[in-house]
Order: C-alpha cells, then structure tokens, then sequence
C-alpha cells in the first residue's frame, strides 16, 4: 500500500509555558503561583505549502502533519528537524500520550460494490445483516508491546478518498482500500527525549507499513 | 468505508453551549479554552485519536521552510551521477549503471576469478587451520 499522510502528535501532561505567558510572569516575579487559572493564549497553525506539511502548537499538543512522504526516513527526518526547532524555543512539557498516525491506500482494480463484497467475504461471517449491506468499515485495536494501535480499514472512492487528506495527493484512484493505522502510547507523565521520539516515529510507521502488507495479503488470498 | 467511533461515549457528554457567548469581536475562542476546567470530566488525552486538531489556532501559511534535515546536512558526491540526491537514496532510488560501469565491474570480477584460482583461495575454516598448523608441526619435527 502507498503510504499518503502522515500525523504525529505529541499531548502534554501539562500546559506549554509559551501559551501561559502571565502565569510564568507572575511565579517568576511574584514568586507564587496565580491563584486563578488564566485562560490560556490561542494555539497556532502553520501551513508550509510547497512540502505540503502542518505544524499546529497549542497549550496541550503539539502536532505535525506531512502530506508528501516518499519515505519512511524523510517522515521522521522531517518530524525530528519540527520538533527540535519547537523544542529549542520552549521545552516541552512531559507526554501524557504520543500518536503517530498513518494513511495508506491500495488502488483496486474492481469497482467499489464488488470490493465491497470482496471486504465483507474476507472478514465476516456470512450473515443477513452483512450480505445486505452497501459499505463497510473494519476496525480493531491491536497491541504491540507497550504501544496501542486503532487499525480501520474498508473501501473507498475517489470522493471520500479525498475528504480524507489535508493535502489533496496529486492523483488518487477511483476505487481503493484504505488502511488508518493510529500508533500510540498512553503514559502517565514520560519526560520527551530526542532518542525516544525516534525511535517511536520510526517504530510507528514500520508497524503500519507491516500491517499494510498483512491487509493487502489477506485481501488478496485465495 | 463506514467510519467507526473507537472513542468512548462518554466524549460525546458535553453541554451544549451557543458559540456566540464565548466570542469577541476580535478572537473566538473554543469552549476548552474559556472553560479548561472541562478537562476534568473530559479525558481527551487518552481517548481521542492522534488528531492535528488545535484548539481554533490562529493560521499562517508558508511556501516554504528550511529544516535541519538530514537531506541538508548530507551531501552524495557521485562523479558518474551527478543528479543523484541523498533523498533518491533514501528513497532506493539508485542510478542504473552506466555501459562503462558493467564493463568495469565485469572485468573486475574476472580478475578477482583469475587471483582466486592463481592462489588457490580456499575458505578459512577451523578444520583447514587445524590441517595446516598440525602440517607445519610435523614439517619442523
């Protein structure tokens, strides 16, 4: 399957200085904490066009979207480099969950009613219910070691192919099947290092190319 | 494909709130912003999917930026590709040798052949050094 987004996000466990500004004022002038919490400052949304990526920083994530990702190594080169600038800037607060999700799509040589059918034979039992359905959706959650992954699969066309990218993909098929793998790992408060954040980008999207490739196997078996 | 809700209902449990009280005339701001209290009974942080959904940021938009990545940092200096970027090796996207290139790796494979039978190259086993050395004992005694 081709590998066309890709989101990375980092939540904190506690709110990002850089969006509390009187709050960090006033402990470090009045040497107390406020007694009321401030509403914090708007987060913030930068669209780089031309590499076709998003980066959005708020008080509780920080996020970045790449919609041109020829490879696994410009993904988390390119992750690494957003990260490191925000992070030179104002250090990041600790992790309460960091997410790393993935779209792939498989273009199909049937059209979306036979792939339909061809979905609901692979992966349900033969029930009324489920021959008389029009679409279908699969979703699982798997666990791999200590992360979580929300696995949802189905067929799509081109229309809703295209409601689901931030950057439309230059061409996309009429009929495919369409694989979000959502990697995570929920902690109580892990303090972010460059190293750990690597190596779960990396570990993220090989686990997603790896069941890219079983979904692509049991949907053509037999 | 049907979309399915992997959150858990208790997320879609929040009070209806009009928009237009929490507005000015300059900013809006989300109902988490003017009310994060709603975090206690919310827990966003574990149930929500890996999302790039910001709490109504202010937007700016780029062409471009430049980024400390490896593809700046690595230069690939290959005098008979001298197109070939360190992204279209990452990529696997390796150059398709030229006439000269299979040429010469054809005669060096013959003339790595021709060393191999001149100097009867055998593979350095455990067995063949334990051959030799009791060879060269019986040799000196």
């Amino acid at each position: 399957m081709k590998l066309l987004q890709v989101i990375v996000e980092l939540r904190h466990s506690a709110p990002l200085k850089l969006f509390s500004p009187y709050e960090e004022l006033y402990r470090s002038i009045a040497g107390k904490e406020l007694s009321e919490k401030q509403v914090p400052l708007p987060g913030f949304e930068l669209t780089i066009s031309e590499k076709r990526m998003r980066i959005v920083v708020d008080a509780r994530h920080t996020a970045i979207l790449l919609g041109d990702v020829p490879n696994i190594g410009y993904c988390t080169d390119n992750v690494m480099a957003v990260f490191k600038k925000i992070n030179d800037l104002v250090k990041l607060p600790s992790l309460s969950r960091l997410g790393e999700r993935s779209y792939w799509v498989e273009e199909s040589q049937l059209n979306f009613d036979e792939l339909v059918s061809a979905c609901k034979n692979k992966v349900y039992k033969p029930i009324d219910i489920m021959r008389e359905s029009m679409d279908i959706g699969v979703s699982f959650v798997l666990a791999s070691g200590e992360c979580r992954a929300n696995i949802a699969f189905g067929p799509m066309e081109l229309t809703q192919l295209e409601s689901m990218f931030v950057f439309k993909p230059p061409k996309l098929p009429k009929v495919a099947t369409f694989l979000d793998v959502d990697y995570y790992l929920k902690v109580e408060q892990k303090e972010i290092t460059e190293a750990m954040l690597r190596a779960f980008v990396i570990s993220g999207l090989n686990y997603a190319k790896e069941q890219s490739a079983k979904l692509m196997s049991l949907l053509k078996e037999g | 494909m049907i979309g399915s809700p992997l959150t858990l209902l208790e997320e879609f449990n929040i009070p209806t709130v009009p928009d237009s009280v929490f507005s000015s005339p300059y900013l809006t701001l989300g109902l988490q912003a003017w009310v994060p209290q709603l975090y206690q009974w919310r827990s966003v942080e574990w149930l929500a999917k890996t999302s790039l959904d910001g709490q109504q940021p202010i937007m700016f938009e780029i062409d471009n930026i430049e980024l400390p990545t490896a593809s700046r940092r690595w230069k690939v200096s290959s005098p008979e590709h001298p197109e070939l970027t360190f992204d279209d090796l990452r990529a696997g996207r390796w150059p398709k040798p030229s006439e000269e290139e299979i040429e010469a790796r054809n005669k060096a494979l013959q003339l790595a052949q021709y060393v191999r039978d001149k100097l009867d190259i055998r593979p350095l086993t455990t067995t063949t050094i334990v051959h030799q050395l009791r060879e060269e004992k019986e040799g000196r005694g």
